[in-house]
């Protein structure tokens, strides 16, 4: 009985939720019809090209461990401005997934402080997200909590915590909001399909976020939420420039809408004359399927009260400070991480806790005209593995 | 030869670190250095571009926006006020006159209208949502002379946007 009502009580909130979803779509319906028509159609064209290596130190092949060889990497995106309030955005990317629908949404702006974003975009999450480009960024790889699969032993990790750029279906209520000169307020909320899973999926399944064989919709009809708040303080005078943000999400990745997981971050960047510094950590709680026979799924026991742990546990860090010395060239310096406690599956090369951390030094020159040279060397500490050395090497353009 | 690659990590780490104590200690100004495709910058302009460069780069290279097919000075008008709306862009009602008066005469130059862009910069900026109008359809008198001198300060009238795009091209 007490079970009959959780259950009827949980599909309750959830259609709760999908009615707040539909009545605000709805809104934005409404809020279009009060804005002012189109008045004419200002294009812009943008994308980038990025061809790059991955290089294993100490070994013939690593393709065991990690994806060593030739990647090249696409963007086209085309803005299309209608008025001042409504505009549209559709962005094509081709990399190791082929060619992947990166953005394809409208904006209705009502004012600076009050935005509707709808359509499939990047949910607001994170500061490196806001870069999502791989022009935008110094080094090929991302940082680890954000890795994408360029990271050695990326199987055995099954990635970040939060792979970049994350794109997803839904609706997003945001703006800015200044106070003073000095202060910018940010927030942002939405509702998305979400992160995607197996049924008796023990962990996200990246491959399935991105496979159009499951069609690109939610594979659970529960949508899922989150936010963001971020406060920039601009010190221009005083040649500095600071950010902080925090975000969450919080979805069920199962077909079910049974296993849930929950993200969590805070975000830092600063300027400081020349220097530019950035720091994220992430965190997310996943839930597993125990399935019919623990004993036999995972490679450790119950606790001290007989019972499997339901959840694992996975946050990550990164700090990087990228600083211009020639006219030319930038040198970075990245120092990031990843841990995961929790219980494995049987056949899981990792541990009840287990740890990599990664030390990176770069540079990025710039050949001009939107063209740049990226050059960086990583070392890998792990804790279940032999540690290793990778570089990258890269040319982008602006297209 | 783990030991060795412990070694090897911590000489990686004490070289970021240096580089990043060379940074901070330096008087340069921020950003400024990366003026790899603009070329000369006069006298004049040398606030706003430093305000470009400053703020355009805490995102995306330089690059971006240089390199953007734009021959018409109205479209940066539009695009600096999405550039404002993002989230963390900094890019403050007060600044952004400074951004586009150096963006109208690298497109002014780009496109071979030697001095025009400076001399139209904007006196307002991209429409508000309260009340201004877009720097574009405000134009310069005929002929472009200007309203205020190139090298005067910033407008001091303030600047909000209406449209809307996300962060990064």
């Amino acid at each position: 009985m007490k079970s009959l009502f959780q259950t009827m009580r949980r599909q309750m909130k959830s259609a709760d939720k999908r009615w707040l979803c539909l009545a605000a779509v709805l809104t934005i319906g409404m809020a279009a019809l009060l804005l002012p028509g189109a008045e004419s159609q200002d294009r812009n064209f943008a994308g980038s090209v990025q061809a790059s290596y991955l290089y294993v130190h100490d070994s013939d092949s690593a393709r065991d461990r990690a994806l060593d060889g030739f990647i090249t990497e696409m963007s086209v995106k085309v803005a299309v401005d209608f008025s001042d309030h409504i505009s549209t955005n559709v962005k094509v990317c081709f990399s190791c997934h082929g060619f992947e629908l990166a953005m394809a949404y409208i904006d209705l702006t009502v004012a600076d402080e009050l935005r509707f974003r709808v359509g499939r975009f990047n949910p607001s999450f994170g500061e490196f997200q806001l870069r999502h480009d791989p022009a935008n960024h110094r080094t090929v790889d991302k940082p680890l909590p954000y890795d994408m699969g360029r990271m050695v032993r990326l199987r055995e990790w099954n990635l970040g915590i939060l792979p970049a750029p994350y794109v997803d279906n839904g609706l997003e209520v945001g703006g800015t909001h200044w106070f003073g000169t000095l202060l910018q307020l940010d927030y942002a909320a939405y509702a998305v399909g979400g992160l995607r899973g197996e049924s008796d999926g023990l962990d996200i399944d990246w491959i399935q976020q991105r496979s159009g064989a499951l069609y690109y919709l939610d594979n659970n009809s529960r949508p899922a939420y989150g936010g963001r708040i971020s406060a920039t303080l601009d010190l221009s005078d005083r040649e500095m420039l600071y950010s902080v943000g925090a975000s969450a999400m919080q979805g069920w990745y199962d077909p079910k809408s049974e296993l849930s997981y929950t993200i969590g971050g805070v975000d830092l960047y600063g300027r400081i004359k020349r220097v530019e510094l950035r720091a994220e950590y992430l965190i997310r709680r996943t839930e597993m399927s125990l399935g019919a026979d623990p004993a036999s799924r995972f490679k450790y026991g119950p606790g001290s009260d007989g019972k499997y742990d339901r959840y694992h546990l996975r946050d990550g860090f990164y700090v990087e400070a990228m600083v211009p010395v020639l006219p030319r060239l930038e040198l970075l310096a990245r120092f990031d991480g990843l841990r995961r406690f929790g219980n494995v599956p049987a056949t899981s090369a990792l541990r009840k806790e287990s740890a990599v951390l990664r030390y990176t030094v770069g540079g990025a020159v710039s050949l001009g005209y939107g063209m740049r040279i990226k050059l960086a060397a990583e070392y890998y500490d792990f804790s279940d593995f032999d540690d290793e050395i990778a570089g990258t090497l890269a040319v982008v353009s602006v297209l | 030869m783990t030991t060795e690659l412990r070694r090897l990590g911590r000489t990686v780490l004490a070289a970021g670190l240096a580089i990043v104590a060379s940074g901070c200690a330096s008087q340069a100004t921020p950003r400024a250095d990366l003026r790899t495709d603009v070329g000369e910058v006069p006298a004049n302009m040398q606030s706003d571009y430093e305000s470009f460069a400053s703020n355009c780069s805490k995102c995306h290279g330089l690059e971006r926006a240089l390199a953007a097919p734009v021959t018409d000075n109205k479209h940066w008008d539009i695009y600096v006020a999405k550039m404002m709306r993002t989230a963390g862009s900094a890019i403050h009602a007060d600044e952004a006159p400074h951004i586009l008066r150096f963006l109208y005469w690298y497109t002014d130059r780009k496109m071979g209208r030697e001095t025009e862009g400076a001399k139209a910069a904007p006196v307002t900026t991209p429409q508000s949502s309260r009340g201004s109008s877009p720097a574009h359809k405000e134009a310069a008198p005929a002929g472009g002379a200007p309203s205020v001198p190139a090298d005067a300060p910033a407008p001091a009238q303030p600047v909000t946007s209406e449209t809307q795009g996300e962060g990064t091209p």
